[in-house]
This record gives structure tokens, C-alpha cells and sequence, in this order.
């Protein structure tokens, strides 16, 4: 199966539609799920470590090696995920073409439809003219249907407040569960670390797909040239051509500083350029996933 | 092609303005939207040398503007006949006085020839030209003046006369165009105490008229001849030769001694053969015939007499009108034609011999062709030299003259290019309302 670019899965206006090959995409390379629930089918051992729950000591290995180890399962059981989506104007880039809110829809479906299809509840929470808004975790395809046409519906506005964001996704959550938070994480750097921070040391699974478009990466801008932030409104003459080297000096600063921070908080990072397919990124971002949840031992919650 | 203005060419020295204004002027920033400006320092500006001209098809077009403005501000004349035409141009009426005073000997001619071919040659001289003869040139220098004012280009009144004493005077000059130029030229005339002979016929016999003219006096010596055979040339044609009405009207005509050197007719609507002489009339083609016309029309008795004239048949397509009743239409009409083998000036009438009308009609031409006018041509004294040249003067060009330019095509093609730019500097991004400029050498 072909990979469709960028362009062609911004041009299906059906987003449910888009979702579903992408996901088909994703099946068809043989990869897992991204979400790592609870479950009863015993998977690994690993060594005990202090706090965990002794009733998952396994006693009979203790009494065969004299060693501590406690058990773990794979999931069979649903888990909970819910999808922060920014709606902030800074994602409606670049004007023309693909903007990064377009494609953190996308991502947003594609990653609903995946969870829902593998039986995981699915929830939605954003931000839209300055108050929340989200729908709670559910399972089933109606729910699905209709947390897709929410998602599409959704535009950008001027505000969002990510930390705010965050933390309300993790209070629906009824019990732990996953928190993919997708955004360009412009605004509020540090109190949306911090809440993330906080989420995942409650427990969850919180995930931190940065979206970023490649005009942004590049400032392909020789002249002298009026940027305009499309946030603040605020107007700034710069030289294209002498800004340019400083500019990607702080661009890369602060994409290291995120995707630092992320591993410092045992957060998974995805970045995500729009003019790499929907299919590809996720792809790559679920590789990856699957890669770091097994290197840190996870899955981080078990279950009898 | 021809400039009518070429200083004005010095006018692309403002070219150099456009395109200083590319070369040192900032240009525009264009605004484009950006997510954040978190991670963008403010530029520091450099005062740099510039080199390059930005938004070159504007400037292109600007330039344009001003190049073919100056174009059309140098008058350019796009059509070399037309510009030759105007260049030298000069449109002339010429006035050649035809008064008998004229028709004295003047180089191996009459001093009339003369003027004539003086006449020729200037209109061969210049452009457009109307020459005009005139026993009385005062009379005419309006109408010259007229056609004057329709031509373009510089203009020049010509008269060509023996300027005797009261024949033009500056109040005629006056109603000439300022910007008309006036040219008085004097055809020398024979010495004035050559003899000239007038001969006269009338109902009372013949009388000759023999005048000698000096600087200071007239001479003229009458003679009677009542012996010959008296041959009225003025012939009256209607119903009858005998026509009892037609001669008591010549008989109560004032009985005034005539320059016979000119034959006239009269014919009534009754003459029988009027149809077919109308059709093989012709037009007035001798300066004598148009004196005379312009005599009759002159005449108060003829003109109070025709308003009245009650009309027995139309005239209306044949000749030139004379005469009209008060309803304006034509009473007597003049055209020339040959009767019995002489060329005659056929004066058509619309009533009867016994009207009023016909009795005043040749009761004028008597009067027109009397002796009397030919005798003041003998007025020896003439208007000095230092008069004529004080009356005189050059032509000026007109302002009529530069809306005849092809200037106004580049005027059209300047307002063109005006729209032109409006559009490309609409096209263009805003400008930066403020430049925030650092002298890297002052910081």
C-alpha cells in the first residue's frame, strides 16, 4: 500500500475517512498499538524495585532464585486516551497550504481511530475561545464518529492554555490512562512542561507530539520582510537574510529544550514536520514509542 | 518629425527623480504572518550603498510617464507634410484693390496686373492663401480676417493696392486679429499726369471724361458728342422688346453720365427665353461683375424696394442673390452670361417692368455704373510710406496653433501609463510605516 502524501490526506475533507487509511497504513506494517493498558496475560519479569505492589511479587521465583521479581501483563483490558489538541492561531501556518492545526487533526483522528479500533475509550479535550472544551473518554464507533466530526469542526482561536489543558484531560481520566497532548508548544513553555510533568508522575502515560511546519524550521525569508505573530498581532521588521542563523540557533534550542524535557520526565516526544506524510510521522512516532516504552520497562501500570 | 517646442527636452533631466528614488529609497516589506516572534531578535538595519534598483517595472513606467510627457510638452508635429505645412506656415489672404485707380499704367501693364501677379507670387509663397479683389479692400478686410482665424498656424493680411488717400484707414486695420499680421504693399502706379479717358454714354449722348492727374491736382477735361449713335448697354429683357413698362422705367432712371466699358442685362420673368438663358448662365468670374453686385446690395433704395417686391417667380437656383423681400426670398439674383456676342452681367428678376421693384433695380445699376465712382479713383494723393509701415505688422503664432500639435496623443499615452502605475503600486505590499534604523557605526 502506497503511502499517501501530506497533501493528499489534507485534501480528504472526510476525516474519519483520512483516519481509517491512515491507520490501514499503519496495520499493514505490522505495528502495535501504541497504548499500553492494563492486562491479566502475563508478559515479563523484571527485577523488584521499591514500591511496587507485592502483590505481583512473584513468590515462586523468590523461592527458586532467592531473588525478588515482579510480574508483568500484557494489556487486554480497555484503556483510556485522551487527545489535547492546540487550537491556538500560532498552529493556522503557514497561510496557504497545509497549516499545522490541519495536520494536528490528522493526527488527532488517526490516533483516535487507532485507539478506538483496538477497543480503548477515546476523549477529546481542547480549548475554543478562551473556555474547555472536550468530550469524555468513550469506546464504541458511534462515539468515535462522532469525536471526529467534534474534531473537525474544531478551528484555531487566539487563546489556549495548555496547562489548563493538560491537567483537565488527566482529571476525566477515570483511572490511568494516556494523555496525548499535540501541539506546537509555543505557548506557556514551562507551566506546560510542569503540568505534564504532573500528570506523568500521577501516573499516566502522557505523550507530546510537537508539530512544526518547515517554513518555521527554515525562515526562508532573504529580504527585509514584516513578520506578523499570529497570536499577538504584533508586527516585526526583521532582515530575512542576517536574522536567519540566530533564528535557528533559538529554533533548535527550543526543540531540544522540549524534547529534553520530555525524556527528563519519562514523556513521550514525537516531532512531527507537516510536510512529512500523516502516515510516515506516525509511524516513526510509534516505532519509537514502542522502542523507549520497552527500553524504561514499561508497561508503567500492571494489573491483576 | 518636427518639434514645435525642443527646449522642452531639457525636461528629462527630471528623469534622473525616479530613479534616484529606486536607487536610494527603502522599498517595501511585505507582511507575512509567523507563529511566534519569540525566537526572532529585532534586525539591526545597516545604512547600506545601493546598488541595485528595486521594483524596476515601476520605475520602467515612471520614467515613461515623464519621458513621454516632455515629448508632448515639446509640441512633436508625427506628420512631415503636415509639419513642413506648419512650419513655414503661414496662411495669407491677400487684398488686391481693384478701383479703377488701379487700372493706371504700371510697368509696361496696369498697376492692377501688377498687384495680380504680385498676388500670385505670394500665395505661391506660403500655405494656405485666399486672394481677394476688391474695389474697395477696407470693405473686404473683415472676411479676410474670418478665414484667417479658421487656419492654424501663423497668419497674414496682405493688401495690395495704390493706397490713396482715404482708401484704407486704421480704423479698418483695427478690426483685424491682434495675432494677424499685416502686410501693406504699395503697387507702384505710373506718374500721375499720364492721361486717362473715361468714356460715358448715356440716354443724353456720349461724354468722355479726360484726366490728367498731378500730385496736387486733377485735371479733367469733358467733352460731349451728342452726334453719335447712342447704344444703351444696359439691355432689358421681357415680354416684348417694346415693352412699354420696361422703357418708361429706364426713361424715369436718373439720367447720370455711365462707364460703358461694361455691359449689363436685365431680365424680367416674362421674357420668353428666360428659361433657357438661366441654364446656360454662369458664375461672376470679373472683379467689375462683383463690384458691381456689391454695389447693388449696398444700395438703400434697391434694398427698400426689393422687402416690398411681391414675387412673380422663383429665382432661387439660379446665380448669385442681390436682393431678397422681407419673406427672404431672392428678388433680383446676378449671373454671367453672352447676349447677342457680348459677356454681360444678367441681373434676373422676379416682378414685372411695371413694379416698383424693377423700376429701383435699374434705377440702382445706373447709379452703380456711373461715372461718378471711377472719377474719385482719380484722387491723386496717396497714404505716405511712413503710415503704411506704422499700420504694419508681423504675424505672431497663434495658441490655436499648439492644440494642433500631435502632443495630445502623448497626452493620452501619459494618462495611460498613469492608470498603469496606479496599479502596479497598488499591486505592491504596504510600505513599513517606520523603519527601525541602526547606524551600526553610531551603535
Amino acid at each position: 500500500m502506497s503511502v499517501l502524501s501530506a497533501e493528499v490526506i489534507a485534501a480528504i475533507h472526510d476525516l474519519e475517512l483520512a483516519a481509517r487509511l491512515i491507520v490501514e497504513g499503519l496495520r499493514t506494517g505490522g505495528h502495535r498499538s501504541p497504548f499500553h493498558g492494563y492486562t491479566t496475560e502475563f508478559r515479563q519479569h523484571r527485577p523488584y524495585r521499591a514500591g511496587d505492589d507485592l502483590k505481583y511479587l512473584d513468590w515462586k521465583l523468590y523461592a527458586r532464585s532467592d531473588r525478588l521479581y515482579t510480574r508483568q501483563f500484557r494489556e487486554t483490558t480497555n484503556l483510556s486516551v485522551m487527545i489535547a489538541l492546540d487550537t491556538s492561531a500560532s498552529m493556522a501556518f503557514p497561510p496557504q497550504g497545509l497549516t499545522k492545526f490541519r495536520y494536528g487533526q490528522i493526527v488527532s483522528a488517526a490516533l483516535a481511530y487507532l485507539a478506538s479500533e483496538e477497543g480503548h475509550a477515546v476523549g477529546l479535550m481542547t480549548m475554543q475561545h478562551g473556555k474547555l472544551a472536550y468530550i469524555p473518554a468513550r469506546g464504541g464507533r458511534p462515539h468515535l464518529r462522532s469525536l471526529l466530526a467534534r474534531i473537525d469542526r474544531l478551528e484555531t482561536t487566539d487563546a489556549w492554555d495548555p496547562a489548563r489543558v493538560v491537567a483537565r484531560s488527566a482529571q476525566l481520566l477515570q483511572r490511568r490512562g494516556v494523555v496525548v497532548v499535540i501541539s506546537d508548544f509555543y505557548d506557556a513553555e514551562d507551566e506546560t512542561r510542569r503540568e505534564m510533568r504532573r500528570v506523568a508522575q500521577r501516573g499516566h502515560d502522557v505523550a507530546m507530539v510537537q508539530i512544526v511546519s518547515p517554513q518555521e524550521l527554515s525562515l526562508p525569508f532573504t529580504e527585509h520582510i514584516k513578520l506578523e505573530d499570529l497570536e499577538s498581532g504584533e508586527q516585526r521588521l526583521v532582515d530575512g537574510a542576517s536574522i536567519a542563523p540566530q533564528y535557528h540557533a533559538a529554533m533548535s534550542d527550543f526543540l531540544d529544550r522540549c524534547r529534553s524535557s520530555a525524556l527528563r520526565d519519562a514523556i513521550d516526544y514525537g516531532l512531527m514536520q507537516t510536510d512529512t506524510p500523516p502516515e510516515v510521522a506516525l509511524r516513526q512516532y510509534l516505532l519509537r514509542r514502542s522502542h523507549t516504552s520497552t527500553s524504561r520497562g514499561t508497561p508503567r501500570a500492571v494489573a491483576t | 518629425m518636427i518639434w514645435r517646442n525642443p527646449w522642452a527636452w531639457l525636461g528629462l533631466a527630471t528623469l534622473a527623480l525616479p530613479a534616484l528614488i529606486h536607487l536610494l529609497g527603502r522599498g517595501h516589506a511585505r507582511v507575512q504572518p509567523f507563529p511566534s516572534l519569540r525566537f526572532l531578535e529585532r534586525s539591526k538595519f545597516l545604512p547600506t550603498r545601493r546598488t541595485r534598483i528595486h521594483d524596476v517595472a515601476l520605475l520602467l513606467v515612471r520614467l515613461g510617464i515623464l519621458a513621454v510627457a516632455v515629448a508632448a510638452l515639446a509640441q512633436p508635429l508625427l506628420r512631415a507634410s503636415r509639419a513642413r505645412t506648419t512650419t513655414t506656415a503661414l496662411a495669407r489672404a491677400i487684398l488686391v484693390d481693384t478701383s479703377a485707380s488701379m487700372r493706371r499704367a504700371a510697368n509696361g501693364g496696369t498697376a492692377l496686373e501688377a498687384a495680380r501677379r504680385d498676388a500670385q507670387r505670394l500665395a505661391a509663397e506660403t500655405g494656405p492663401s485666399l486672394v481677394i479683389e476688391s474695389g474697395s479692400p477696407a470693405r473686404e478686410l473683415r472676411g479676410a480676417d474670418a478665414w484667417l482665424v479658421r487656419q492654424s498656424g501663423r497668419r497674414e493680411l496682405v493688401v495690395l493696392s495704390d493706397f490713396q488717400s482715404g482708401s484704407l484707414t486704421a480704423t479698418d486695420l483695427r478690426a483685424v486679429q491682434p495675432a494677424t499680421g499685416i502686410r501693406l504693399v504699395r503697387v507702384p502706379t505710373s506718374a500721375f499726369n499720364a492721361p486717362s479717358e473715361v468714356v460715358a454714354r448715356s440716354m443724353l449722348g456720349t461724354t468722355v471724361a479726360r484726366m490728367t492727374a498731378t500730385p496736387t491736382s486733377t485735371d479733367i477735361e469733358w467733352s460731349s458728342r451728342d452726334s453719335e449713335t447712342r447704344r444703351d448697354d444696359l439691355l432689358l429683357l421681357s415680354a416684348t422688346p417694346t415693352d412699354v413698362a420696361a422703357r418708361a422705367a429706364r426713361a424715369v432712371g436718373v439720367r447720370l453720365p455711365l462707364d460703358t466699358a461694361h455691359a449689363v442685362a436685365i431680365v424680367f420673368p416674362s421674357y420668353a427665353q428666360r428659361g433657357e438663358l438661366a441654364h446656360r448662365v454662369a458664375q461672376l468670374d470679373q472683379p467689375w461683375m462683383t463690384d458691381l453686385v456689391a454695389r447693388l446690395r449696398s444700395d438703400s433704395l434697391m434694398i427698400e424696394a426689393a422687402r416690398e417686391a411681391t414675387i412673380a417667380t422663383s429665382l432661387d437656383s439660379i446665380g448669385l442673390v442681390v436682393a431678397r423681400n422681407a419673406a427672404g426670398r431672392p428678388v433680383v439674383t446676378a449671373a454671367k452670361s453672352d447676349i447677342d456676342g457680348q459677356t454681360r452681367v444678367v441681373f434676373f428678376s422676379a416682378t414685372e417692368p411695371r413694379s416698383p421693384t424693377s423700376v429701383a433695380l435699374i434705377a440702382a445699376l445706373d447709379r452703380a455704373r456711373s461715372i461718378a465712382t471711377p472719377l474719385a479713383e482719380l484722387e491723386p494723393t496717396t497714404l505716405p510710406d511712413q503710415t503704411l509701415a506704422a499700420w504694419q505688422r508681423a504675424s505672431s503664432v497663434t495658441t490655436s496653433q499648439s492644440s494642433d500639435s500631435d502632443g495630445r496623443w502623448l497626452w493620452i499615452v501619459v494618462l495611460a501609463l498613469l492608470g498603469l502605475e496606479t496599479l502596479m503600486r497598488r499591486a505592491l505590499p504596504p510600505k513599513v510605516a517606520a523603519v527601525e534604523m541602526v547606524n551600526d557605526r553610531a551603535a
